[in-house]
């Protein structure tokens, strides 16, 4: 009789502990699909943050923009074709350059604005025909200038930021210490 | 519902009415309870349905959003030209707006300086219920507007189309308009495939290499601010292919920001039609060859004075007042030798060979293009002049795959925009022998080497090609000073790639040029420059030491004593 009744106090307490645990279980599986999802959800974020950054350095970095870089400040021009080697026993052959043997083809620099070249020339001789103290306030409003009004044609398109103040500061020392060196 | 079970006051009276009345009250209210019962069934079947079907929001649906309404548009090399951004935009309701409308204009004006205030102050006073006031806002001003604290102004994400290299290759491309459809160029052509829902997460690759795009319309820039030309146009084609590996027409615009009634929207390379002088006669040239009208390269032809025809006189610019053979006439460029080749040639071969070129149709490309002008009727001078390129006028992209046609063996392929996989390219048509293609390789290769093209020449790329004046059509017949100066050129001549073609549109000579408007000083610079920049990207390794092989022509070419020959350099 009392086995009877502890069968069906058994039959409880298992039913207790179990469903307990297999609750437990889907809502840990729950949750953790929950992160899952949320960790996709993420990266579908992300891939959509990363088309439009490209697409916005893309169109910072076109082609126009880089060629006037090209043309104001780094000036790279396309191999020669003497640069080319046809092959190992050409390398090998390969002599230093300048005993004039090699011939020069034309070089093809993209044409930027020539604007700060211009600057440049003017700059110069102000400074080289500096001849008192009293003329380095000038030199300096000058190179201020200068800078200025190379700001005003940015080499930036879209950002006229990049020139920076720091840039500008180098200029302005340079033109000091310059100045003092000639006094 | 009570009014409705109640017993109307006129029953009550009536003592013997009182059984059917509650009848009639069961009855009704069991149709109420079946109406009850109905809906709840239908609530209950509907949730039931929901439960069943609907699956839960997964991140497949997310990822849907990722693809974007209009398909992207690439150049070979996958770098992109024209693409969809989720842009903000700025508008406002009229209506809502509790600030004051004057000061609030002022400020907007403020922020967004491209309008006055007066504009934006009829926008605010509008009569509508939502207004645009900035399509493509940048994030920075729609924080900065919205910092106004004004709830009658909205913000919303829209897809716009951006096109990220702004005027290069703007007619190639064209442009969208307000309802998102292309309305011209690939955008036009390609409207169907960019806007179908299964293929437009995959982008759409042309054969433009933007690179090559870049230093052509930089170079062709440069050469038309330097001779304040009217207007360029430059192609480059791989004569493999058919692939245009750039196209540039100038003056540009900004497919970003189209203004109607642009003049530039017009594609100078597909859609003008232009006389192209001499760059006809290698044309002209290989028909003869090709048709056994001249056999020996060593025949010589009379160019002792100008040629009387009927009522014309064909003279030379370059006039040597001698007879010329085949080489020379192409050096020397002269109109006369070649009028009397094609004269002797006759209507039906040289009508057939234009015919195998295509110029009697349009160019065969995606874009917007024009017909030719094939003369109505071909008298013998016009057999004549359109030997070296008068009498009938193609557009600049004919040209290009006639050339291509004549370097690469002899086989004429359809130009096109589309990107073509290594191994598809169309099998196209053979117009002249492989022979004869030979032969234009080593003529052409001479014209630049010794003759009129020596401008276009690129050291260690072998280009070899013609140079084209042609004297521009104007209201009282031909002008003597305003040209259409033509450059068509071919490299790497020993196994050609590419064929380069630049024009300038009534150039004016400058310093550079000595006060010349000939191609010869204006655009061939162009493609010598242009070839120097991109042969590498183009896959074209620079070799000194390799050339095609012209030594059985170089005897031919008589030097007057004293003269240098330039081919020993």
């Amino acid at each position: 009789m009392a086995s009877i009744g502890f069968k069906g106090f058994g039959w409880i307490l298992g039913i207790a502990t179990v469903l307990p645990a297999c609750y437990m279980v889907t809502s840990a599986v729950a949750a953790e699909r929950g992160r899952v999802e949320a960790v996709e959800r993420a990266i579908i974020r992300a891939q959509r943050d990363i088309r439009g950054l490209e697409t916005e350095f893309d169109t910072r970095a076109n082609i126009a923009q880089l060629e006037r870089y090209n043309g104001e400040v780094l000036a790279l021009s396309a191999p020669r074709p003497e640069q080319y080697v046809a092959g190992e026993a050409a390398l090998a052959s390969l002599r230093p350059l300048g005993e004039g043997q090699v011939r020069y083809a034309a070089l093809v620099v993209p044409a930027g604005i020539q604007q700060p070249e211009l600057q440049q020339a003017e700059l110069r001789p102000a400074v080289a025909a500096l001849p008192s103290p009293p003329a380095i306030e000038a030199v300096a409003s000058e190179v201020k200038r200068a800078v200025a009004t190379g700001k005003a044609q940015s080499v930036a398109m879209l950002d006229g930021k990049l020139l920076s103040d720091s840039t500008i500061g180098d200029v302005m020392a340079r033109a000091r210490s310059e100045a003092t060196s000639l006094r | 519902m009570i009014v409705l079970v109640a017993p109307a006051a006129a029953d009550r009276r009536r003592d013997g009415g009182r059984h059917s009345l509650v009848a009639v009250a069961q009855v009704r209210l069991m149709i109420l309870m079946l109406l009850f019962a109905f809906s709840t069934m239908l609530i209950v079947g509907r949730l039931g349905w929901l439960a069943l079907s609907a699956e839960p929001a997964t991140t497949r649906d997310a990822a849907a959003a990722l693809v974007p309404l209009r398909g992207d548009i690439v150049d070979r090399n996958g770098a992109p030209l024209a693409r969809t951004i989720d842009a903000w935009s700025i508008g406002v309701q009229p209506r809502n707006i509790i600030g004051d409308r004057v000061d609030l204009a002022n400020r907007l004006a403020a922020l967004m300086p491209e309008q006055g205030a007066g504009y934006y102050y009829r926008l605010l006073t509008m009569d509508a219920p939502f207004t645009y006031l900035k399509h493509r806002a940048m994030p920075e001003l729609v924080t900065a507007v919205n910092a106004l604290g004004e709830p009658g102004i909205t913000f919303a994400r829209e897809p716009e189309r951006l096109y990220p290299q702004s005027a290069l290759a703007a007619q190639a491309l064209g442009y969208l308009n307000a309802e998102r459809h292309g309305v011209r160029g690939m955008e036009k052509a390609l409207d169907a495939r960019l806007t179908n829902p299964a293929l437009r997460s995959t982008p759409m690759a042309l054969s433009l290499d933007l690179r090559v795009q870049g230093a052509l319309e930089s170079e062709l820039g440069r050469a038309m601010a330097s001779f304040q030309a009217k207007g360029a146009a430059g192609v480059v084609l791989d004569v493999r292919t058919g692939e245009v590996m750039a196209m540039s027409s100038l003056p540009t615009f900004n497919p970003n920001k189209v203004r109607t009634g642009e003049g530039a929207l017009l594609n100078t390379v597909t859609q003008s039609v232009y006389e192209l002088g001499s760059a006809f006669k290698p044309i002209a040239m290989a028909a003869a060859i090709d048709t056994g009208t001249v056999t020996s390269m060593a025949r010589r032809f009379d160019a002792t004075a100008p040629l009387q025809v009927g009522r014309f006189k064909i003279r030379d610019d370059h006039a040597q007042n001698r007879w010329l053979n085949i080489p020379e006439t192409l050096i020397h460029s002269s109109n006369i030798a070649t009028a009397r080749i094609a004269d002797e040639m006759g209507e039906e071969k040289l009508a057939a060979m234009f015919r195998k070129l295509g110029f009697d149709t349009s160019p065969d490309i995606e874009i917007e293009k024009a017909h030719p002008l094939w003369p109505r009727f071909w008298a013998r001078t016009t057999t004549m002049t359109t030997a070296y390129g008068h009498g009938i006028a193609v557009t600049p992209l004919h040209l290009a795959s006639a050339y291509a046609a004549l370097v690469n063996g002899g086989v004429w392929r359809p130009a096109t925009l589309l990107k073509v996989e290594p191994g598809h390219a169309p099998a196209g048509r053979r117009v002249i022998s492989e022979a004869t293609s030979a032969r234009m390789r080593q003529l052409l290769r001479l014209v630049v080497l010794d003759g009129t093209g020596r401008k276009g020449e690129a050291p260690g790329y072998r280009v070899g090609g013609k140079t084209g004046t042609a004297e521009k059509p104007g209201a009282g017949g031909y002008s003597k000073h305003v040209n259409v100066s033509t450059f068509a050129a071919a490299f790497p001549m020993d196994a050609p790639r590419y064929v380069v073609i630049a024009m300038l549109d009534s150039p004016i000579g400058n310093a550079e040029s000595f006060g010349l408007t000939t191609a010869a000083w204006t655009a061939a610079p162009v493609v010598s420059r242009l070839i120097m920049r991109t042969g590498p990207l183009l896959g074209v390794q620079p070799d000194m030491h390799r050339d095609v092989d012209v030594s059985d022509l170089v005897p031919l070419i008589w030097r007057a004593p004293g003269e240098k020959p330039s081919l020993a350099e």
